[in-house]
Order: structure tokens, then C-alpha cells, then sequence
């Protein structure tokens, strides 16, 4: 059989702080919630000045990739329709090239890293 | 990750912005100016807020990985910015996940227990999944088991260690989620917008996300 994913978690202790777990377990709840809610309040904070978008980059096909990309080097790979492309992350980085504006097998695709 | 950039009758086109939202990119569209999390897929703000963006599977696995499963793939061509992401990168497994949301149900499977386990049977919102691992290029990918009505129950067979459906016998592979030999031969599982993410980074988007020990 597989592995089965469930996250586990300790037995419960039994003793006499049942309302004292109950207390702590409802403030941890609740500071989650708060936490949670702080956490998805939209507050960026500006780093450095908007970068060009990127479009129609160019493209190889894989046998004409000979010593630009190597074997272990990781790479984003999609597939739609049929159609496969690489995009490596080596060029990803930046953040100018964070973003690759694509169309691939009629689709627009945006390639992030 | 990777979406698909027409949101209802509009195609965009994204741009860095320069801003980043809990060490994440924030992305402009060209045509509102509108911000969106690259994580999260939605706009967070400006004309198009709420709007999301519909994520298109992808992987993130070794060159050599990707070009067995896909000799005739195309590449993309632009000068390197960078030299040390090779798979050296995740080789403190315990900091990065696959992570998945549905609806608003997040989990994540760390690649230290992935790797120990290449499989991994699970369920998120009520959606049977299988999670797979490639120890080699650390690849990580999840797929509905959902087939037609019925949900597969997988096992690794003890004689040959190929992946099996407990019922019919028919051999998997684990990085297409197709069905190679036996009676399902050619059926496909669906696969998931799975996301690689750094584990501190999805707990930030996920504070409520469950993730597997």
C-alpha cells in the first residue's frame, strides 16, 4: 500500500486540563485567524522599479541546445496540446525575466519563477 | 509556475513590478496596470481585483528529465542571469514543497517525505490525489486518481516496482500519470496545477495550509 498523506498528530492528553486544552486550543484557533487574516492583507512594499515586459522571446529546438543548458540544470517544462516547452530557469532569474509572456500550441501563457 | 494569460475575453500581458508582497512577485498587467500575486494567480488590486488566473500544469524537473519525456520540446533562448539552479538547489529537501489549493483548501508534501515515499496517496477537499516523486531531477507532481466514476487505489508492486491500480493490476508511470501495460493501458489520471515552492514561503500564502510529515 501507499503511503497514506494525513498529517499526524499526538494522542490527546486526558488528564485533568480538559478545560485548560479547551482554552488554549480555541486562543490557538483564534490567533490562526488573525494570523491568517494579517497575512493575506494586500501590503506590498516597492523594491525596485518595474521591469519591461518580456514577449515573443526567442526558442530552440531541443537539438540545436547543445552546451547553453545541461543535464542537472532545472528547468519549468509545460506541455499544451501536444506542444512541449522549456523554459530554464538559469534565464529566469532577475527579476528582470521573472515573467516570460508566451504562446504556446495557440494558448497565451505567462512562465514565472 | 505557469498560467494561462487570457482572463474571460482579455488577454494580458504581465510585467515584474517591482513590488513584492510577503517576499513574493507581484505582477503589473500592460493593459490596467492592475497588480497580481504570482502565487496566489489572483489580482490583488486595480481594475482587475479578484480577477485569477486559470494555472496550466507545469514541472520543474532536470533538462535531461524533460528532454526523455519530450525529445521534440522547444527551449527557451535568452542569455543566462544565473548558474547555480541545477538540482544541487533543493539539496536540503525538507525546505521546499509541492503544493496544491483547491477551492480553498491548501496542502503541501515536502520533498524530504516525497523523496522517501516516490508516492503518495492522498486527499485534499474531497479530491482523491496521487502525489509522485523523482528522486534524480527532484520532480514532483500530483494527479487526480479520479477515472471516469471510479477513484484508483494505488500500490507498488513488490515483484517488479512498477505502480499498480489495486484493482485492475495496470501499470502506471509515474511521471506521465498514464496508464502503460494492462487493462486501463492508455488511460490518463488528470494532473494538477501542483506548485514547487519554497515550504516558508507557502506557509506564508498558507497559513492554514495542512502538510504532510
Amino acid at each position: 500500500m501507499l503511503s497514506d498523506g494525513t498529517a499526524r498528530t499526538p494522542p490527546p492528553h486526558r488528564q485533568e486540563g480538559t478545560m485548560r486544552t479547551f482554552l488554549t486550543a480555541i486562543t490557538v484557533l483564534l490567533l490562526a485567524l488573525v494570523a491568517h487574516a494579517e497575512d493575506r492583507e494586500y501590503k506590498p512594499r516597492r523594491v525596485v522599479k518595474p521591469y519591461p515586459a518580456i514577449t515573443d522571446p526567442d526558442f530552440l529546438p531541443a537539438s540545436k541546445v547543445l552546451a547553453e543548458v545541461t543535464s542537472a540544470e532545472l528547468v519549468l517544462g509545460v506541455t499544451l496540446d501536444g506542444k512541449a516547452r522549456a523554459y530554464p530557469i538559469n534565464m529566469l532569474t532577475g527579476p528582470q525575466r521573472e515573467i516570460i509572456n508566451d504562446t504556446l500550441a495557440d494558448t497565451a501563457i505567462a512562465a514565472t519563477w | 509556475m505557469v498560467y494561462a494569460r487570457t482572463v474571460g475575453k482579455k488577454t494580458i500581458t504581465l510585467r515584474v513590478s517591482g513590488l513584492l508582497w510577503n517576499r513574493s512577485l507581484i505582477m503589473n498587467d500592460m493593459e490596467t496596470g492592475s497588480e497580481w500575486s504570482q502565487l496566489l494567480g489572483k489580482a490583488m488590486k486595480g481594475k482587475l481585483e479578484g480577477a485569477k488566473l486559470r494555472p496550466i500544469p507545469a514541472q520543474l524537473t532536470t533538462w535531461d528529465d524533460w528532454k526523455k519525456q519530450h525529445p521534440d520540446t522547444t527551449v527557451l533562448n535568452l542569455p543566462r542571469t544565473s548558474n547555480s539552479y541545477g538540482v544541487e538547489f533543493y539539496r536540503d529537501r525538507s525546505q521546499f514543497v509541492l503544493g496544491l489549493v483547491i477551492g480553498e483548501t491548501a496542502k503541501a508534501w515536502p520533498f524530504d517525505a516525497l523523496g522517501r515515499e516516490r508516492a503518495v496517496q492522498d486527499t485534499l477537499a474531497g479530491v482523491p490525489l496521487l502525489v509522485t516523486f523523482d528522486r534524480r531531477s527532484t520532480r514532483a507532481l500530483v494527479f487526480s486518481r479520479v477515472l471516469g466514476k471510479e477513484t484508483l487505489h494505488f500500490q507498488w508492486d513488490p515483484d517488479t516496482g512498477e505502480l499498480k491500480d489495486r484493482k485492475s493490476k495496470t501499470t502506471w508511470d509515474p511521471t506521465s500519470g498514464r496508464a502503460v501495460k494492462g487493462p486501463r493501458k492508455g488511460a490518463q489520471l488528470e494532473i494538477l496545477p501542483g506548485i514547487v515552492s519554497h515550504r516558508r514561503a507557502w506557509r506564508a500564502f498558507h497559513p492554514l495550509s495542512a502538510i504532510m510529515r
